[in-house]
């Protein structure tokens, strides 16, 4: 198996409430596709897609995927430290899930500290107009708060998804580049890729690690 | 808040309903046995090793109505290996729900496991009563074998009866409650057994097989599954440990779903060896 160039690459974590769609979304984000049941996530999960941050700059998305139930937090709790970007993500028309939003951004931020991530808060299942328990408005303040982005996705129509993504994405980006986030030791956060082939470098080799520009 | 508690209580009464007319399609003609079973097997067993079974159980259904219908408690036990080798060739799968009933208690005749670690609580006293887990119960029913015809239906009667086994399991066992990956060994025990035989068999295994452990809040047993495994694969396949090593891949991620759900999303072989594996 040999890797696709990228820059860098960002650890994603995404976290709330059970059922409040955080595999399904991963799953349309990284697959495109939407099915009606999905399983618990029984512990983590585990998905990876490339997305362009710039023209010409790709970035590989390390996207963790964790179990809602309060049980599990002494397994997701370790996944925390090494990421450098923070989904949370919450039921529109599940008002509890909207509710222990604070409780969830408390313990990542608790458990990320001292480094630095961006987090964004996600209002899932938008398409469920019907059923909303939670106003966009209430959503965005939230957000607003606390100095994050807000977003009201749906996996199966996709909206905003890729938005959501690409924003976080670009951020974390940002912030590299102004150097508020930097690649470290025994940090695995952001991890720099394999560049392009411009030095004669051969892909086949460059399987170890931060081998980049 | 009360939407949703209201709603909640609707689809209980709905459930109770439902149970009954479950109950009276029942005592009209046996359950749908045929679709439950719906999965491949693995190999199919062969037909000496089935009838071999065929005799053991006969003998044991003969004891037993000796005794008015009771199980049998203090028979003569069949030798642990001789009964280990026969799960080694093979369970039929027809046969299968009966064989772990069997093997359950050969295994409690035979091994001085404490009995009554949870005595006194009557299965149909359990369903009486209510449960907090409740609402994470409900949101896994949908999520449990979805595909399987048994459970596919939105409150049929395979959903059903994993709701009424997991309350009372909650209701039995306060500090596990309900735990996400219960519901999976619970459908599958359903798949093979009636309801009630399907609670015996999960209170065997949670409490004298020592499950409950790893479905405990703090899930230590887990972890030291998770990390006894990672020591076995550095000690007996050490290529693949060190290749997990570099590309970070812990045992959480493709671990933590075999012990919790045991291996259902895979299908029984593996599985019987465990009930059995002690």
């Amino acid at each position: 198996m040999c890797d696709p160039i990228f820059e860098y690459q960002f650890r994603l974590i995404l976290i709330g409430d059970s059922t409040v769609g955080k595999s399904s979304l991963l799953r349309y984000f990284t697959d495109g596709k939407f099915d009606e049941a999905c399983d618990p996530t029984v512990g983590v999960d585990f998905y990876a897609r490339l997305m362009e941050v710039k023209p010409g700059v790709r970035v590989k998305l390390q996207l963790w995927d964790t179990a809602g139930q309060e049980r599990f937090r002494s397994i997701t709790r370790s996944y925390y430290r090494n990421s450098v970007g923070v989904m949370i993500v919450y039921d529109i028309s599940k008002r509890s899930s909207f509710e222990n939003l604070k409780e969830w951004y408390e313990e990542a931020r608790e458990h990320i500290e001292p480094h630095k991530a961006i987090f964004v808060i996600l209002g899932h299942k938008a398409d469920n107009e019907e059923n909303r328990q939670v106003t966009s408005r209430e959503g965005r303040r939230f957000a607003e708060m606390h100095g994050l982005k807000f977003f009201e996705t749906s996996a199966k129509t996709g909206q905003n998804v890729e938005e959501a993504f690409a924003s976080i994405a670009k951020d974390t980006y940002q912030h590299l580049q102004d150097g508020h986030i930097k690649i470290e030791e025994g940090w695995d956060g952001v991890k720099a890729g394999f560049s392009r082939p411009k030095e004669t470098v051969q892909l086949a080799e460059a399987e170890g690690e931060s081998r980049c520009c | 808040m009360w939407k949703k508690a209201i709603l909640e209580t609707l689809l209980l009464i709905r459930m109770e309903k439902e149970n009954h007319d479950i109950r009276a399609r029942q005592e009209e003609g046996g359950a749908n046995c045929c679709r439950k079973l719906e999965y491949q097997e693995l190999t199919p067993c062969l037909k000496e090793i089935t009838s071999v079974w065929e005799q053991m159980l006969a003998i044991q259904g003969d004891e037993a109505e000796g005794r008015g219908g009771e199980l049998v408690d203090d028979g003569k036990p069949v030798p642990m290996n001789k009964l280990l080798d026969f799960v080694k060739k093979g369970v039929p799968r027809a046969l299968r729900g009966q064989i772990w009933l069997f093997l359950m208690q050969q295994h409690q005749m035979s091994s001085t496991v404490p009995e009554g670690t949870c005595e006194g609580a009557d299965y149909e006293d359990l369903l009486k009563q209510l449960t907090t887990h409740q609402h994470a119960i409900l949101i896994d029913l949908g999520r449990t074998f979805p595909c399987h015809p048994y459970f596919a239906k939105a409150l049929g009667p395979g959903q059903l009866e994993l709701f009424n086994l997991l309350k009372a399991y909650s209701l039995l066992d306060p500090e596990v409650g309900y735990c996400q990956g219960l519901s999976f060994i619970v459908g599958l025990l359903l798949m093979h057994m009636e309801e009630i035989s399907a609670f015996h068999v999960l209170k065997y295994m949670m409490y004298d097989l020592g499950l409950r452990k790893q479905f405990r809040p703090n899930m230590t047993a887990l972890q030291i599954k998770l990390y006894q495994l990672t020591r076995l694969l550095h000690d007996h396949y050490k290529d693949v440990y060190e290749h997990f090593e570099t590309h970070e891949i812990s045992p959480t991620l493709y671990a933590a779903p075999w012990f919790l759900t045991l291996f259902a999303s895979q299908f029984p072989l593996g599985f019987v060896a465990r009930v059995f594996g002690e």
